[in-house]
């Protein structure tokens, strides 16, 4: 049996938000909490821009592989398939050289 | 090729097709999420490069006991976590602990700055600030930094994240929440001019 989750202010509320949004908080807490985010406009906001922020960073794009990275990745696989133990090798002295950083 | 069993079967074959099925399911994830931990365009290269080297030379070994799935994203972030380590010197990390709210002694909130602004929803919104966002969470330490992307950013679920990175489920959940208030309070005080 799930333990009841205490909320008694502000500091369990926030505590709790990111499994709220993950609808993973039991049915009674939902009701407590939500009886307390409809009587704090404090944490009522905290939720509101916390929500905007997970799904800010879930629409974020993802990032496209360069194509030398595809055309080495294939290359170093092909070496290594074909060669077995000497393959492994292979991959590994086909791998180009580290390149210097650049800017972050 | 759809199945899970099938393609690990024709990867221990070594059948070329299921060398190109592979990249083509994981490679985007794989480069994103090494991008995201690395912050560093080459850095993430290399990550996939050696994630990729490491899946194929030991498929014989991989017994099922997790899926293909969180065994390769598993093998990438040590990969990167092992660059990371490696250039341990190249970005700043916050203290998360900076970042969490103040309570009083009655439990209520106490925020230093105005709680949110209009602004703000444009750092997260406008895609010209995509790149603000990833900077912040590369602050992140790398244990939250890795749970935040594999949850938010990859869109695993917590189970899954737990076996990848040998956490509880609890772990996970703590960092994401601590992960997304930083994220939260790291946008308010750019906005506020404050970092």
């Amino acid at each position: 049996m799930r333990p009841r989750t205490r909320i008694r202010d502000c500091r369990d509320v926030v505590g709790l938000l990111t499994e709220y949004l993950e609808g993973g908080l039991a049915p009674g807490a939902v009701t407590t909490l939500e009886r307390h985010l409809a009587g704090c406009s404090g944490c009522g906001e905290y939720l509101v821009s916390l929500k905007k922020t997970r799904d800010a960073i879930r629409r974020l794009a993802s990032h496209q592989v360069p194509d030398d990275c595809r055309r080495t990745l294939r290359a170093l696989l092909d070496a290594a398939r074909r060669g077995g133990g000497r393959g492994k090798r292979a991959a590994a002295a086909k791998k180009p050289a580290r390149r210097r950083r650049v800017t972050r | 090729m759809t199945g899970e069993r099938a393609l690990v079967a024709a990867l221990k074959a070594g059948d070329a097709a299921a060398y190109e099925e592979v990249l083509r399911r994981f490679e985007v994830k794989i480069y994103s999420l090494a991008r995201g931990l690395t912050h560093n365009e080459h850095d993430a290269e290399d990550a996939v490069q050696e994630t990729f080297l490491s899946v194929f030379r030991n498929i014989a070994r991989f017994k099922g006991q997790s899926s293909l799935s969180t065994w390769i994203y598993r093998i990438a972030v040590n990969a990167a976590l092992m660059i990371l380590r490696r250039d341990r010197h190249v970005r700043k990390q916050v203290p998360i602990e900076d970042y969490m709210p103040d309570f009083d002694d009655t439990g209520h909130r106490v925020a230093v700055l105005p709680d949110w602004h209009p602004a703000a929803d444009e750092v997260l919104f406008n895609k010209e600030m995509a790149g603000l966002l990833r900077g912040f969470i590369a602050e992140l330490a790398p244990e939250y930094r890795t749970v935040f992307l594999l949850r938010d950013q990859e869109g695993l679920d917590n189970e899954e994240v737990a076996m990848i990175l040998h956490l509880s489920v609890a772990a996970v959940k703590s960092r994401l929440h601590r992960a997304r208030i930083y994220l939260r309070e790291r946008v308010k005080r750019h906005v506020y001019g404050g970092a």
